[in-house]
């Protein structure tokens, strides 16, 4: 049953245009066009050519530019406003709120997680000057750790949005809290070791895209990471938890 | 053992100072079809979200084939098929994308040939390919009908049905209602006014301010409140009328080539016998329930001031 929800949520509503979409800014946000200053002088040929692909990423502009996107569609599947008309139908069926809760959840997720994935690494692979210059195969190196940074740092995103779309009823405010609250936290004046534990700073770890240079992640990366990021899963995980028993008790009325 | 489909006992819904539902106490037996009608706003739409599960009770018990609906909706579903007064769904989808899901999540065998059937039974596989957003409220209507029917449950719960359909498919779901009694199967069927299909009614109850005012067999309520009526065609309204009053029958209305006449409990063959023997050429061609004039006199007994 969770299947059919997911599949359905991650086709339905013009979801795929909007993942289309989601790639498009991705791919042109992340490049660096036009090319940024100090990314280094090449004297090989094609280089001047590449080198308006250069990328300029880091973890602060993929969390600030995703952010939105994550809550924009976390109010399109979960909020009572906006959802609470279709969820009332989908009740006319053998789908329990469970499955419509982690249907929902997993269409979320994949509909912004493969962009992403998709995104960088095309843009690694076609980007990186280097690439062409020596192995093309360095292109994998750390893959699975930055998949596994930018899956954390999504879960962190999707926590905050999913319960923002839940409880706050008017698709508005719950588009606009999230990403408020965190901007403040930005923009305050907060210590650098409490500054640390926040999101986007928590995830500086994963700040591995040096233009010219193929990113190389160990493990010892991931660590560190985790080590800066538990407690925002934490808080995730507790506010999906709080969102999962408010949509399940929730009434169509 | 009793053979209710659904029993609510002293049924109460708030939200919030509103009081949507009170002390709604009704048993709804198996192959009956119970009409819930009252004005917009009576408590009607409430009580069937509630039987479906999606609103929870404030106060009282309800029972739908034995299971509490709000924590066993899944289980009820097995057996039920509903649809809404606004039945919502998914404007970028196909009408066909859509009811295929539906049938999905019904976990009914081959989705795609469930999803047809139900689509046939109103005609809707001629439109059904075509984007909901640019269906007319008839149309979404046919598609909302098809969902509730589909996978042939024993319940089914309708909220306004025939509201925006057209003639064709009204005639089309008064055949399956006359059907589904057949086969022993239980429709619940709100509504404000009243239509071809909710004529089939064996059952009502008469909502006003959230509370059900009168309710039972519609047989038995027709002869408490004298709204047994027939229909006779006649060349001669005026002589029959003569007739029908030198019997001893005062209630009659009289239209262009019709006569409509209140009948005490157990008289019509009593009036056939008499218009047969008048040699007027007049003879009964519809027995009825007036159901307005069954709320009508319950509305005024219980010094309600509107009908709405």
């Amino acid at each position: 049953m969770i299947s059919k929800v997911f599949l359905w949520e991650l086709k339905s509503g013009g979801k795929p245009y909007i993942m289309l979409l989601i790639l498009f800014l991705l791919i042109y946000v992340a490049t660096d066009y036009p090319p940024r200053k100090g990314t280094g002088t090449y004297y090989e040929p094609y280089v001047n050519l590449l080198s308006a692909l250069d990328i300029g990423w880091s973890i602060n502009e993929i969390w600030w530019f995703l952010f939105p996107v994550v809550i924009a569609l976390a109010v399109l599947l979960f909020s009572y406003d906006i959802d609470r008309g279709l969820l009332r139908t989908y009740m006319l069926s053998q789908a329990s709120r469970t499955s419509l809760f982690i249907g929902k959840l997993a269409a979320l997720f994949i509909a912004v997680f493969i962009p992403l994935v998709v995104g960088g690494v095309l843009i690694l692979a076609f980007a990186d000057p280097t690439l062409f210059l020596s192995d093309p195969l360095f292109v994998l190196n750390g893959l699975w750790l930055r998949l596994v940074g930018w899956a954390l740092m999504m879960y962190v995103m999707i926590g905050f949005s999913v319960f923002a779309a839940v409880l706050l009823k008017k698709p508005l405010y719950a588009f606009v809290t999230p990403y408020v609250v965190f901007y403040a936290l930005e923009s305050a004046r907060i210590p650098m070791s409490i500054r640390t534990y926040i999101p986007p700073d928590s995830f500086i770890q994963f700040q591995f895209i040096t233009p010219g240079n193929p990113a190389y992640l160990i493990e010892h990366d991931l660590l560190a990471a985790w080590n800066f990021n538990w407690p925002c899963i934490a808080v995730a995980t507790a506010l999906l938890i709080l969102s999962y028993i408010l949509f399940i008790r929730m009434e169509q009325s | 053992m009793s053979n209710n489909i659904v029993t609510t006992e002293n049924l109460t819904k708030h939200f919030g100072k509103t009081i949507a539902l009170q002390d709604v106490s009704l048993e709804i037996p198996e192959g009956s079809v119970y009409l819930l009608i009252g004005p917009n706003g009576s408590g009607k739409s409430t009580l069937l979200k509630i039987i479906t599960g999606v609103v929870k009770p404030s106060k009282g018990n309800i029972q739908v084939f034995g299971l509490n609906p709000w924590k066993q909706r899944t289980k009820l579903f097995q057996k039920t098929g509903a649809m809404y007064e606004d039945h919502p769904m998914p404007g970028l989808s196909t009408g066909q994308d859509f009811l295929v899901y539906m049938a999905k999540l019904q976990r009914l065998k081959d989705p795609k040939q469930a999803a047809l059937r139900a689509a046939q039974l109103f005609e809707a596989e001629a439109f059904w390919n075509r984007p909901i957003r640019e269906y007319s409220s008839g149309m979404k209507r046919k598609i909302a009908l098809a969902h509730a029917f589909m996978g042939d449950p024993e319940l089914l719960i309708l909220d306004e049905p025939t509201v925006t359909l057209d003639q064709n498919a009204r005639t089309k779901l008064r055949d399956l209602i006359q059907q589904g009694l057949k086969n022993k199967k239980t429709f619940i069927i709100a509504a404000h006014v009243l239509a071809e299909s909710e004529e089939l009614a064996t059952h009502t109850a008469f909502f006003a301010d959230g509370k059900a005012q009168v309710q039972g067999r519609i047989e038995d309520l027709a002869n408490q409140y004298g709204a047994s009526r027939i229909t006779i065609q006649t060349k001669d309204p005026l002589q029959t009328a003569k007739t029908l009053t030198e019997a001893g029958y005062t209630k009659i209305t009289i239209t262009e080539q019709d006569l409509e006449l209140a009948v005490p409990p157990g008289e019509t063959e009593k009036i056939a016998k008499t218009l047969q023997e008048s040699k007027t050429e007049a003879k009964i061609t519809r027995t009825w329930i007036d159901l307005w004039a069954i709320y009508k006199q319950a509305l005024k007994k219980s010094r309600i001031a509107t009908l709405g």
